[in-house]
């Protein structure tokens, strides 16, 4: 199994003590099982130019290739987006994907049409995270927390034929997706179909190749990926 | 429900129903899709009238029925219905075989309506289970938040309450209902997040934590995994799955 949809780092506005960790992650995975995580530094999410936080994430993931792939943050409303998309376009190895997170960057129309034509021809799967945290239960010093479906639907339409992964969408978003007509090259990450039968209901809805499994870790536990996955009881954290 | 629960070492569910359940006429506030969004106050849905809490009530019971080892059952009632919800308690909890009470969004917790409801559930030493949350954005109007269920506590010191959905209340709401040691909180609803339970169990302490799920509304192993993948003991977890249960329902 792959999370497909992990964090690194702190959390402004909640305590998550060292579950932003590496060794916390590492041995999550090595106890639930999990192969693979793709990670992203979460105060990228803040930063106008997540550069610093990017070159953090290939510091902590270093040595352990085989089992956390990076997946950088661009913001592609800030001057220097071009330069960092070429840059990381052009790594060995490649990352898995970038991230990009619109709600909280605030991006432009106009930029968003630039950004979307050179994103689309970049070669890279872009994560498209809609949102990080339940909006009921949000901080009131969090902002702009979720990307609405209007502006998923452009982001999606400007990213053609690019691969692109919505990382967060409830199952209600999942089916008017789908009753929108999304391209095949659209992906779905689970962290967010927390129903009994959500995940049952999105594979039916849009194919099960196009829903991966992703957890939100460490906002959310990677422990609730598995078992809905997996369909069955997990061994617990052992402290 | 039973075979979804084996499937994570679930033993014991208990049920409730909030009045909507068992009409064709009555869906869900919003055509269907929970959680509800924008509805006004004392809708129909979220106001049930007496037939309508009565028949929800008996259909959680003939499920009970079926397999009364791993299924049992609160009592839902409408306060705005006062004698309705009084004579439901005394003929379901009084007599059995529910365990306690429901109360959910016609009023809220500080209403002078829970009041009769509170002092008979003292009388007959059951726990009201009373939906609660902190909304960013804020709550429906009849919807409780933690500051009215620590009203309520303070009120009636001998009432044993249980505040649900814990995510929903935060770390200030765990912090609202702290000095109540007459308030236990339970785990359900909302996606599992991760750090809150670690600090209600430093700030209630663990003997005043329940599991619960807010299925079918959301996943119960997912639920669960918010247990199992929390820096607990297992001890901790043993008081938070099955023993404060027990506690707090004489069972």
């Amino acid at each position: 199994m792959i999370d497909h949809n992990a964090w690194l780092g702190t959390w402004p506005f909640r305590p998550l003590v060292d579950r932003g960790t590496v060794p916390f992650l590492l041995k999550t995975m090595d106890r639930l099982q999990i192969e693979k995580a793709w990670v992203s530094a979460m105060d990228g999410v803040f930063h106008r130019v997540p550069r610093s936080s990017n070159r953090w994430l290939a510091d902590q993931a270093a040595g352990h290739a085989d089992r956390l792939e990076t997946v950088p943050i661009l913001h592609p409303g800030m001057a220097g987006f071009s330069d960092s998309l070429r840059r990381i376009a052009g790594e060995t190895p490649r990352p898995a994907a970038i991230r990009l997170v619109p709600a909280m960057q605030e991006i432009p129309p106009t930029r968003m049409e630039s950004a979307g034509e050179e994103l689309s021809v970049c070669g890279l799967s872009i994560v498209l995270t809609v949102r990080l945290v339940d909006p009921r239960a949000r901080h009131p010093r969090l902002p702009l927390p979720e990307l609405s479906a209007a502006d998923t639907l452009r982001w999606v339409e400007k990213l053609r034929p690019t691969r692109v992964i919505l990382a967060g969408c409830t199952i209600a978003e999942l089916c008017s997706f789908q009753a929108a007509g999304l391209p095949e090259s659209v992906a779905f990450e689970s962290s967010f179909l927390d129903g009994p039968d959500s995940l049952d209901v999105a594979r039916q809805c849009m194919g099960a190749g196009r829903i991966l499994s992703g957890s939100n870790a460490p906002l959310n536990f990677q422990e609730s990926m598995v078992v809905k996955w997996r369909k069955g009881a997990i061994p617990p954290l052992e402290v | 429900m039973i075979a979804r629960a084996d499937a994570f070492g679930i033993t014991r569910q208990c049920l409730f129903a909030l009045g909507n359940e068992v009409d064709p006429q009555c869906p869900a506030p919003d055509g269907g899709h929970w959680p509800p969004t924008g509805a006004p106050h004392h809708t129909d849905a979220w106001n049930p009238p007496p037939g309508r809490v009565t028949a929800s009530n008996e259909f959680v019971l003939s499920l009970v029925q079926q397999a009364p080892d791993r299924l049992c059952a609160l009592c839902f009632v409408n306060p705005i219905h006062t004698e309705h919800a009084l004579a439901e308690i005394r003929m379901r909890v009084q007599q059995g075989p529910m365990l306690g009470i429901k109360l959910w969004i016609s009023c809220k917790a500080n209403d002078p309506l829970v009041e009769p409801i509170a002092e008979l559930a003292v009388e007959l030493d059951v726990p009201i289970l009373q939906h609660c949350w902190n909304k960013f954005g804020g709550n429906l109007p009849g919807e409780s938040c933690t500051a009215d269920v620590a009203e309520l506590a303070g009120k009636y010191p001998k009432l044993k309450i249980i505040a649900p959905h814990l995510s929903g209340q935060h770390e200030e709401g765990v912090l609202d209902l702290a000095p109540h040691p007459n308030v236990w909180i339970d785990t359900s609803g909302m996606l599992p997040d991760a750090g809150i339970l670690e600090f209600a169990v430093e700030a209630v302490g663990v003997n005043r934590i329940l599991f619960g799920s807010d299925f079918p509304l959301r996943h119960q192993g997912s639920a669960l995994a918010r247990i199992q993948g929390s820096a607990l003991s297992a001890g901790e977890r043993r008081a938070i799955l099955q023993d404060n249960f027990r506690r707090i329902f004489n069972q």
